[in-house]
This record gives structure tokens, sequence and C-alpha cells, in this order.
């Protein structure tokens, strides 16, 4: 079969003026709050979920002060039992579902497209939907808080606590709902991750040239959709047993239910779910260390193949976290040894980062410093996590503040590090601007600093028996300076958050200007303008290397004859990204929004009545039609010649200054 | 005189895949994957709950006289079975006649499918009233009524998507985008049939090969 064809052509003046002005017209969204609510574009969305999950982990962060403050004294009477459990959930529950895998997957969808260069996500409108069903799930959730009838069953939610007999009321059922609609946003997202990932890379870039962070989201997306059901059938079997007429017994125990069996599958979700956070982690850093080290990543392929063992393993070892049930001996050896194994991946990754760091050149901005800061914390919360790996040492320790201390030196070392590497990495790409650097050191050393008081001191408090979850302790424990510590810690930690906060307000307005690739990184996304244009490339770019703009990209052929006039992109074979066959992409729609309201609706009216599942079934039915009952834009100008698009009449986009005017006009 | 610039013209390439190499093929394909492995906790939730049983199924005791051994009714789930399989294979010729680009025939048989898949609904009530319990019973009533009414809403998707579509393509024929919409969704329907065969296994056969 015909594979496409290497042409020379001829540079008349206006050519590429002509492909801007067109592909603009396509691509860009609508005027408007209408516009703003059909895009598809996948800049768009992503930035929606970065500044969404961002003020989730604002919010979040501001409970956790709240804690702070009442565990600073003993006895302390500042916020008591009740709001206290509320507190602690809703911390929980959003750092996990609103803040750290949305915001790596947002990383995902706003990178992965301009990284295999092309023009957006496959399945657009999907994506779109996700937003507004994770986006209700959030509001569910403070909603409830804000009600003060907040979920305050922990994080994971146990049964039996949190069944019909011990939490009755709605305040587990906000939980388990919102857990329903964040799952559902989680993975449709990783759905659309994978087929952008197979389909849409640049030609050229065969699966040993992917770039790392493209790599790592798509073993990310991977244990997503083998993970992320187990939860939302966790979770709606506990709003089943809950609900009133309806009342399933699968963890009533009086009818043959097991609350055990909750456990088994909350954490065959609840361990994966460890590393769908870290690996876009090891991602960031994957893609930051090569860039200011000057030299290409030491051990590409050891590096992937660390990344898909990590994903195998991660879902054999989800019996670690429940030690303290009547696990069988040989159960709990094999998954001590599966908790201990997979060290090997993450270690092999962590000397490949510090080789590629050591013969390197590396120049010390921003972003490397947060790398910095990611080697020696995560390092040492896998330390921890190897110690809490031995049965003996977690019956001792288990529910106390050592594995409190523990997974927040894994998840903060492992994905908030690397984030705010990230972000001031991609700032530029965002925004056309640089962060400023003077606050970005501040922020980190702060937040360094502010993390170590905070939680060090914590591995302590467990060993000297403090539980996890109380809202206070007795003078008498001696408890009361170690605590005091660590809040101090936690208003260190605020402190730098503000800063950052500072610096992107700052510097979005008034930072240093980027240019395209101002740190001279090898990834696609670099070889176009910051902030991108709404179609991304100006030509499909083709790559003959592992890093595209190191391996002389002047010389690298681009991509013509993809139709500037619909939304076509190019897709290509799955193993060596040869071109393959055109696809006419899915346009801007108001439809993601009309279904995401009546299945938004349904699971949330279905938290009082089971009525809402038989009618939102209907509705969302409803909401399909116009969904299913649309051609491609291709077609339509097939049938009707004098089919015209809307936006023809419109301003045409202002042409960058790289650009020539076309000779005639 | 004006410079050049190498490219790779793409133009001639097809306008579009009817197969795997489809975006949208490999996206419902990731789809399935994930109600796949929902199935697979519901079947290990099955096994797992049996622990909790002297007998499996626990004898009916709200009957008079008591049922000690209440199995699903293996009647209605095995015509349901062939009924399921029946639909599946009607849309394998619906997929056949969809690469031929055949309207007449795609229309012909995914009828069979649809009416097929109607029937298929209705007998899987009568499967529910054949597993003698209510579903708040006890916790294998739950499980059970749990996979049935799961791959029940599968069934509904399915009939849905087949309706809509065929309707679309009988107003408007069939152009690249709906015959490969009809071979996506009958890789949906393979998968209905197919994971069908191991659950019903599981519910009807599960209770004399675990029972005692």
């Amino acid at each position: 079969m015909k594979r496409g064809e290497l042409k020379e052509i001829t540079v008349v003046p206006g050519l590429d003026a002509n492909e801007h002005r067109a592909l603009d017209l396509t691509w860009r969204r609508k005027p408007g709050l209408l516009g703003w609510l059909q895009t598809t574009n996948h800049k768009d969305i992503a930035i929606r979920y970065i500044v969404t999950a961002f003020i989730f982990f604002g919010l979040a962060g501001i409970l956790a002060i709240l804690m702070r403050l009442q565990l600073a004294f003993p006895e302390n009477t500042f916020i008591g039992p009740d709001l206290y459990n509320q507190l602690f959930t809703v911390h929980g529950t959003t750092m996990m579902f609103l803040f750290a895998v949305p915001i790596t997957e947002a990383f995902g969808i706003y990178f992965v497209p301009l990284m295999v260069g092309t023009r957006n996500v496959a399945l657009p409108r999907l994506n779109a939907f996700g937003y507004y069903v994770y986006l209700a799930g959030g509001i569910l959730l403070y909603a409830g808080l804000f009600l003060n009838i907040g979920p305050d069953t922990g994080w994971f939610s146990y049964v039996p606590l949190a069944g019909p007999q011990f939490s009755p009321g709605k305040r587990v059922d906000f939980w388990a709902q919102m857990i329903t609609l964040t799952e559902i946003a989680g993975l449709t997202t990783a759905v659309e991750i994978i087929v952008t990932v197979f389909k849409q890379r640049a030609v050229g870039m065969s699966l040993n040239r992917i770039p790392l962070f493209v790599w790592a989201m798509v073993v990310t997306s991977f244990m997503v959709i083998f993970a992320m059901p187990s939860v939302m059938l966790a979770s709606s079997y506990l709003a089943m047993d809950r609900l009133a007429h309806v009342n399933t017994h699968f963890f009533n125990p009086g009818e043959g239910g097991d609350a055990l069996l909750y456990q088994h599958i909350f954490w065959f979700f609840g361990h994966p779910e460890v590393y769908i956070i870290f690996i876009p982690g090891t991602g960031f850093i994957s893609t930051i260390v090569p860039t200011f080290a000057r030299r290409r990543i030491f051990g590409y392929t050891a590096i992937v193949l660390a990344l898909i063992s990590t994903a195998f393993i991660g879902f054999g070892l989800w019996v670690h976290h429940m030690f303290a049930t009547p696990v069988p001996e040989l159960g709990q050896s094999f998954f001590t040894a599966a908790s201990m194994i997979i060290a090997i991946p993450a270690g092999l990754q962590i000397f490949c980062w510090i080789a590629t760091l050591w013969s390197g050149k590396p120049f010390l901005k921003t972003p490397l410093l947060w790398v910095g800061g990611f080697l020696s914390i995560f390092v040492f919360g896998g330390l921890s996590g190897i110690m809490l790996a031995s049965v003996p040492i977690d019956l001792q320790v288990h529910d106390t503040f050592f594995v409190v201390a523990h997974f927040h030196y894994v998840l903060i070392g492992g994905m908030v590090f690397p984030l705010f590497g990230a972000i001031y990495y991609w700032f530029p790409k965002w925004t056309g601007r640089m962060l400023s650097e003077s606050l970005g050191k501040w922020n980190f050393w702060l937040f360094f600093i502010g993390f170590n008081v905070t939680f060090f001191p914590m591995h302590q408090l467990g060993l000297k028996g403090m539980p996890r979850r109380v809202y206070t302790y007795a003078t008498e424990t001696g408890w009361g300076p170690l605590n005091l510590l660590a809040t101090i810690g936690a208003g260190i930690i605020g402190l730098s958050v503000l800063i950052f906060l500072v610096n992107v307000l700052w510097s979005r307005k008034s930072g240093a200007m980027a240019g395209e690739n101002p740190w001279g990184a090898a990834t696609l996304e670099w070889a176009t303008t910051s902030p991108p244009p709404s179609y991304n490339f100006l030509y499909l770019p083709t790559v003959r290397g592992r890093d595209a703009l190191w391996d002389q990209p002047h010389i690298s052929p681009v991509v013509a004859g993809v139709r500037s006039d619909i939304r076509q992109v190019l897709n290509t074979t799955m193993l060596e990204a040869a071109p393959d066959h055109l696809y006419e992409m899915a346009g801007d729609s108001v439809y993601p929004l009309l279904l995401a309201i009546p299945v938004c609706a349904t699971v949330i009216v279905g938290i009082f009545t089971p009525w809402a599942f038989a009618i939102g079934a209907f509705l969302t039915f409803l909401a399909f039609i116009p969904w299913f009952w649309s051609g491609t834009e291709e077609a339509k100008q097939h049938k009707d010649k004098k089919y015209k698009r809307t936006l023809e009449l419109e301003e045409p986009a202002p042409l960058p200054p790289t650009m020539e005017e076309p000779a005639t006009k | 005189m004006n410079p050049t610039r190498s490219v790779i013209d793409v133009s001639e390439l097809p306008r579009s895949a009817l197969d795997h190499r489809s975006p949208i093929w490999i996206g419902n394909a990731l789809l399935l994957a994930i109600e796949t492995t929902m199935f697979a906790i519901l079947a290990a939730s099955y096994f797992y709950l049996r622990q909790n049983f002297e007998d499996w199924p626990p004898p009916q005791v709200n009957f008079i006289p008591p049922n000690l051994h209440p199995t699903p009714d293996l009647f209605w789930g095995t015509a349901n079975l062939v009924v399921i399989l029946a639909a599946t294979f009607f849309m394998f010729l619906t997929d056949r006649a969809a690469v031929r680009f055949d309207k007449s025939k795609v229309l012909l048989w995914g009828s069979f499918t649809v009416v097929l898949g109607i029937l298929a609904v209705a007998f899987r009530f009568r499967e529910f009233h054949g597993t003698q319990f209510r579903w708040d019973d006890n916790a294998y009533a739950s499980v059970v009524w749990g996979i049935l009414l799961m791959h029940l809403i599968h069934l509904f998707v399915g009939i849905s998507e087949d309706g809509f579509m065929f309707a679309y393509i009988m107003k408007y024929g069939m152009d690249d985008k709906h015959a490969r919409d009809v071979r996506v969704t009958a890789v949906y329907w393979y998968w209905i049939g197919g994971i069908w065969l191991p659950l019903y296994a599981i519910i009807y056969f599960g209770p004399y090969w675990i029972g005692k």
C-alpha cells in the first residue's frame, strides 16, 4: 500500500500564512461562553483540569492546616471530633481523587498530543465529557463538607464503619458517588491517551522513540483501565448496600456478606493507584533530567521496561494494606516479597537519572531543584516502605503516624515535587512567559524544609504509638512538642504554596518572554510557538530519532496533504508509526455537556432514591441521540456543495511574526 | 528563486479505516477492557462470598415448603444464552455486510440482531425471576443479580446503539464513518455474547460445581 510520497515542494511566499489561516479557522474554538462550553481542544480541557485540580489541592491543603492546628497542642478544642473526621476524610479523598490523578492525567492531555506531534487527542468529545463529570464529582464532595454532612469515614471508607448500620445519613454516599463520577473521568482520559499514542504519533516515532513522559502516561493509562473499575464496583456495592429500597448485602455479615471483600476490591484499586500517581511523576523527571543535564537520557530501554514492570508488579501487592487482617501466612510472604521487589524497577530508574545527571553538564534551574527534592524525599519514603513491607514492623506501626509519614514521603516526594518541577518546566509553553527563578527558589526551599519539618517528626510520633485519625491526645503522652513542630512545618508549606501562586499570577503577565524552546529541550512540544496555536503544528512533524529536536530537525521532512479545512489528522501504524490513513476528528460540540448533565444528575440523585437510575438512564439515552445523529464535516460538504463553514465570515487570526503575507490577498 | 522544502505527501492515503487501524476501534476495545475488568471483579466477588455460606446457593426459606437447593432456572438461562448468541451471530453477518457497504444486508441482518436483543432483554427478566431470590435476600442473591443486571445494561446499550445506527443508515445511506461504526458495534456485540459464556457458566453451573 502507498504510505505517502517523499518529495520536494517549492515554498511560494504566503504559503505558510495561508495554511495558518485555514488551520486556525478550522481548529479554533468559537467565540463567547457557548464556544467555551463546546470546545474539545485538548489544551483548553487540560488547562481546565489543571486549574480545577489545583483549586482542590488548595482546599485540601487548607483542611490539612486546620487539622495541624487542632493537633498542635494536646487536648486542644479548636475542632471537635465530628468535624475532624470530615476534615481528614475530605483531605485524603481530595488529594487522591480530585488532585493527584486528574492533574497528572491533565498534563497527559495537554502534552501527549504535542509530544507525539498531532493536532488533538483522539476521541476529543469524550475528553470534554470527562471534565464535566470530574467537576461534578468534586463539587458534590465539597457540597457535603460545606453543609457539615461531609463523609467522615476516611478516604478508603471501610465497612462496617461506612455501612448502613454505623454510618446512617447520606455522608458516605457523597463519598461513594464522588468516586463513581471521578473514576468515569479518569477512565475516559486513560482511553483517549492510549488511543492518541497508538494511532496519532508523528511519522517515524516508532515505539522505541516515544518520549519517556508519553510512555509513562501510556503505562499509567493501562493501570487506570484495570484498576479503576475495581473501586467503582467497591463504591457501587457500598452505595447499593446503603440505599433504602435496594439494600443489597455485599458487605453485610448477617446475610453472608463480607467486610474483607470490600478491603480486597478497594485495595486492588488502591495499591495500583499509588503507581498511577507515581508513574507520571517519573515521566516528569525523565523529561526534565535530560534537558537540564544536556545529554540524552541514560538507559531509555531500561526505564521503559521498569515502567512496565512496575505496572505489572503494582497489581500484585494490594494485600500489604491488609496485613492486620487474617491473611494466610503464605499470602503474607507472597505480598511481602512483591512489595520488596517493586523497589527494584523504582531503584533502577533512579540510578538512570543519577547517571544522566552525572555524565551530563547540568545547569541548575528551578525544575532541576525540584528533581533533587524528589530524589531525596522519594528515596527516603521508599526506604520506610521497605520497612512497612515486613509484616512484623507493619503490625507494630499499623494505623499510626508512621504510616502517615511514609505515604506523604512517597506521594508528595514521588508526585508533588515532580509536579512542581513540571510546572516550572512547562509554564513557558502554556503562557509564553517564564516563571520567576528567584521566587521559584524560595518556593522550592520553603517547600522542601517545610515538608521535612512537617512529616519527619511523624515517623517518631508513630513509633511512640500515636494513632492516625485521632482529633486530640492527652498531655501525658508527650506527643505535644513533635506535633507542634509538624504544625509549624505545615505553615511553612502553606507559605511556600502562596509564593508559588504569587509567582504564577505575576509571571503570567510580567514574566520574561520564553520563545519556542527556552530550555533547549528535545521533545516536539517545543517545536511550536508558546503558547501553541489551536492546531498545534503548522505542518505535522516527522522524527528521525528518540530526541526529536536534537536529531537534526531542520532536515526532517514535514507532512503535507492533510486537509486544513476540516479537522483531519494523520493516523500512523501502531509499531513503526508509518503513515496509514487520514481521519476526520469530531469537532467542537455542546453534546458532551448535554450528556454530562443527565449522567451526573443520575449519580447524584441516586444518593436518595433508586428511581434516579431508571429515569436517569432514559434521559441519558435521550442525550445520546444528537451525539449519534451527526455525520462528519467531510460528508456534509460532500452532500451539499453550497455548505459553508459558519466561521468563514469571521476575522482571520493575526499572523505570527515569522510568516510572510501572501502575495495576492 | 523560491526555496524548497522536503515533505511527505499523504494526500493519497485512504480517508478512513474500517478495522483495528481506526482510533475508534481501539477506543472501543479499551472500553471493553474496562467492562471486562468490571465483570472479572464481579465474578471474583461471587467466589469470595461463597466461603460465607454452608450451601451455595443458600436455602430459600421464604418458600413454603422451603427450597433447600434453589439453583437458578437452567431453562430460561440457557434459552437466553441461545438468543444472545444468535443476536451476536446476526451482528457478525451485519459486520460482513458493512465491509461490502451492502446497505440492505446491513439493515436486514442488523434488524435481526435488534429483535433478538429485545427478546434477550425480555428473557433476562425471566432469568431474574428464575434465581428464586430477591436481590436483598442475601449476599449470594446480591451478587447474582449484580452480574445479571450489569450484563442487561450492556444488552440495552447494544440494542440502542444498533437502533440509532441503523436508523441513520436507513435515512442517509452508508458512508465510511457509519460502515466503521457498524463494525465497531459488531465488536461490542461479540464481546456481549462472548463475556456471557463464562458468566452464564458461573451463574448456572456454579451451584453444581461449588455448591456443597
